[in-house]
């Protein structure tokens, strides 16, 4: 599935769901190809603070060093739907989306109450 | 009839969560200053915060986003990651004049330690927040919070000059020393609007599930609940004026300010009044807590929610834990929390502009809105709005420096 | 940057007490004084109870002792020197006032005295504060 750069624009920095409506992230940037003359195609989403890097000058590359500088790329043919949030075919561990909270919560959960 | 009920006790619950510690601050030491002069500010801070409120509250319903995925999607990554470091920070500071107000209250009830009591006073507070279903929370938090109507059987017992109360609710300046108007006018305005509250009423309208049925109870909710709840600040102000200004008492402390109580209506007065502002200073430390966790979750796009377990959103949950121990540690420090309270509400009123601008910029946009995008009354009301909040952006620093933080 | 200097100019107030500075201390002296005997007289009427009694009065007295202090200690500006060591005697007084009640903050006949001497106290920082 191709989109227009329009789309593509719109959907930047929205929130991603994946397929059971968990949150995993936002669309930190798109990976767009197409050369000079040709028509530009949204080829993946990127997510992750690594991309922070090039958004917003040396605040943006302080706050990619403090949240830790990964990245994760989400080919365009994943995205299931586009509606008020942007919606993935599969769950999020299956993209690597979302791996620091399913780090955490063992942790969290040996605490009482935590699944309450 | 259900329904009305239910309506009816959130409305209570909201009015007794109105009050932070910025307002009591603020609101008592105006009166002591300016006597009854400065209501009128007060209705301004009223009718903005409610105007903003239902906006946000519609944005969250129709767009099922909460306002700091909208601010990010809408001003861009760069002015979204400024508004989230600037929102972090006021926050921050805000949490840690709640969180030293609430040991204060527990060590003017109970006269343990204070140092032991922050501890506790943190260690209660993450024990509430993790065990305690959040609607009980507001229930909790809001119903005690009510105990401050204290404060208008107080005012009335004062006996003001109710025709000096009248003349205070109509925009005046009567003053040689304008500066201090000024600040304190600014404080007022930025008490009455503080940021966390609408990032924390937008997130839950989105948790709630709110749609565009909805948005007749958000209007409603957002109209008398801080529409009576801004009578709490009146009556601040007005025992404020009553009691310390003709005495020429400056409150400087939270227990001055719970003596306003106690004069008029004695022991009972004062123990009423200590129970509220412990309630409502520790409710507000609940709401600025998860505001502060929040922004971050919703910046980022991890997984948040006041209704989820704490293991269904872990790195939301571990961030307002290490919020609440910063602040813990914070006020250990020794800060007063009194004087942190000016700064932060100061401070906070300097961020205003970031926080207001990309609302009223959703709430407009059609592609967001569709239909439910403001009407007329509700952009006269948000650029006039917005127009004061710049200004009051603008000047907040200068005059906290002029006026020396509200000495004169 | 510009944050931490407003922290800082706003909050700043060491150095010479010149006589602004002992205007505003005197008025903040006064002040003191004044709701120390309104405190007082609560307690004296039984209307308060123990621990507020005992916290209340301890931070009070500490903003007087604090001022007691550095009015005590610091450079003043020439001329005014004599007013602003009585100032800090006042301060003084009025932490001592406050120790007092306390120390005994059930005790409705400490309080009774306690008001009444703060009485004078807060007039003669009005004087200064003029």
């Amino acid at each position: 599935m191709s989109e227009s750069i329009d789309l593509g624009l719109g959907i930047l920095d929205h929130q991603l769901l994946d397929k059971d409506g968990r949150r995993c992230g936002n669309v930190d940037d798109l990976a767009i190809e197409g050369g000079p003359g040709e028509p530009a195609e949204v080829v993946a989403i990127l997510v992750g603070p690594d991309v922070w890097r090039g958004r917003a000058g040396w605040i943006g590359r302080v706050a990619a060093w403090v949240a830790g500088g990964e990245r994760v790329r989400v080919p365009w043919s994943e995205v299931a739907e586009v509606t008020a949030h942007v919606r993935l075919k599969k769950t999020a561990p299956e993209y690597g989306l979302g791996r620091l909270d399913d780090r955490l919560r063992p942790y969290l959960e040996k605490i009482p109450g935590a699944n309450r | 009839m259900n329904k009305i009920f239910g309506v009816a006790l959130g409305i209570l619950a909201a009015i007794g969560g109105f009050v932070d510690i910025g307002d009591l601050v603020f609101n008592v030491a105006a009166g002591a200053t300016f006597g009854y002069q400065l209501l009128w500010v007060v209705v301004v801070g009223v009718v903005g915060i409610i105007t903003y409120s239902e906006m946000c509250g519609r944005v969250s319903a129709v767009s099922q986003k909460a306002v700091f995925d909208a601010v990010r999607e809408r001003v861009g990554f760069k002015a979204g990651l400024i508004t989230l470091i600037a929102a972090e920070i006021v926050n921050a500071m805000t949490l840690t004049a709640e969180v030293g107000g609430v040991a204060i209250c527990l060590q003017l009830l109970s006269g343990l330690p204070y140092r032991v009591l922050i501890v506790l006073a943190a260690i209660a507070l993450a024990i509430v927040v993790w065990v305690v279903n959040f609607d009980w929370i507001e229930r909790i938090f809001g119903y005690g919070g009510l105990c401050l109507l204290v404060f208008a059987v107080a005012a009335v017992k004062l006996h003001p000059d109710w025709g000096a109360v009248g003349h205070g609710f109509v925009p005046h300046v009567d003053t040689g020393n304008k500066l201090l108007y000024a600040y304190f006018a600014v404080g007022l305005l930025g008490a009455a609007m503080t940021p966390y509250e609408v990032y924390f009423y937008s997130s839950g309208a989105v948790e709630e599930g709110w749609t565009v049925k909805d948005l007749g109870l958000n209007r409603l909710n957002a109209i008398v609940g801080y529409g009576l709840g801004g009578i709490l600040s009146f009556a601040l102000m007005i025992v404020g004026g009553a009691l310390f200004l003709g005495k020429g008492i400056d409150p400087e402390t939270l227990g001055s300010i719970a003596m306003g109580a106690q004069v008029p209506l004695g022991e009972i007065g004062l123990i009423l009044a200590l129970v509220g502002i412990l309630f409502a200073v520790a409710g507000a430390s609940i709401d600025t807590l998860f505001s502060g966790a929040y922004d971050l979750a919703q910046f980022c796009g991890f997984e948040w929610g006041r209704h989820k377990s704490p293991a269904g959103a872990p790195r939301f949950t571990l961030t307002w834990i290490v919020l609440l121990i910063l602040a813990m540690l914070a006020v250990m420090t020794g800060v007063d929390a009194v004087k942190l309270t000016e700064f932060a509400v100061i401070f906070s009123v300097v961020a205003l502009p970031l926080t207001y601008l990309p609302i009223l910029l959703v709430a407009n946009d059609k592609a967001y809105m569709k239909e439910y995008a403001n009407g007329r009354l509700a952009n006269t009301l948000g650029i006039f709005y917005f127009v004061i909040i710049l200004i009051v952006a603008l000047t907040a620093i200068p005059l906290m420096i002029l006026t020396n933080l509200g000495q004169g | 940057m510009a944050v931490v200097a407003a922290a800082l100019l706003a909050g700043c107030n060491g150095g010479t007490v010149d006589q602004h500075a002992l205007k505003q201390d005197s008025k903040t002296i006064s002040s003191l004084a004044t709701e120390g005997g309104l405190f007082a007289g609560q307690v004296a009427r039984g209307e308060s109870t123990g621990p507020y009694t005992r916290i209340q009065s301890d931070n009070l007295g500490r903003l007087a002792a604090n001022l007691a202090d550095a009015l005590g200690r610091r450079k003043t500006s020439p001329g005014i020197e004599p007013k602003v060591r009585t100032a800090g005697r006042l301060a003084a007084q009025v932490a001592e006032q406050f120790k007092a009640l306390h120390d005994h903050p059930t005790d409705r006949a400490v309080a009774r005295s306690v008001q009444q001497a703060f009485g004078p106290l807060a007039d003669h920082a009005d004087k200064l504060a003029k």
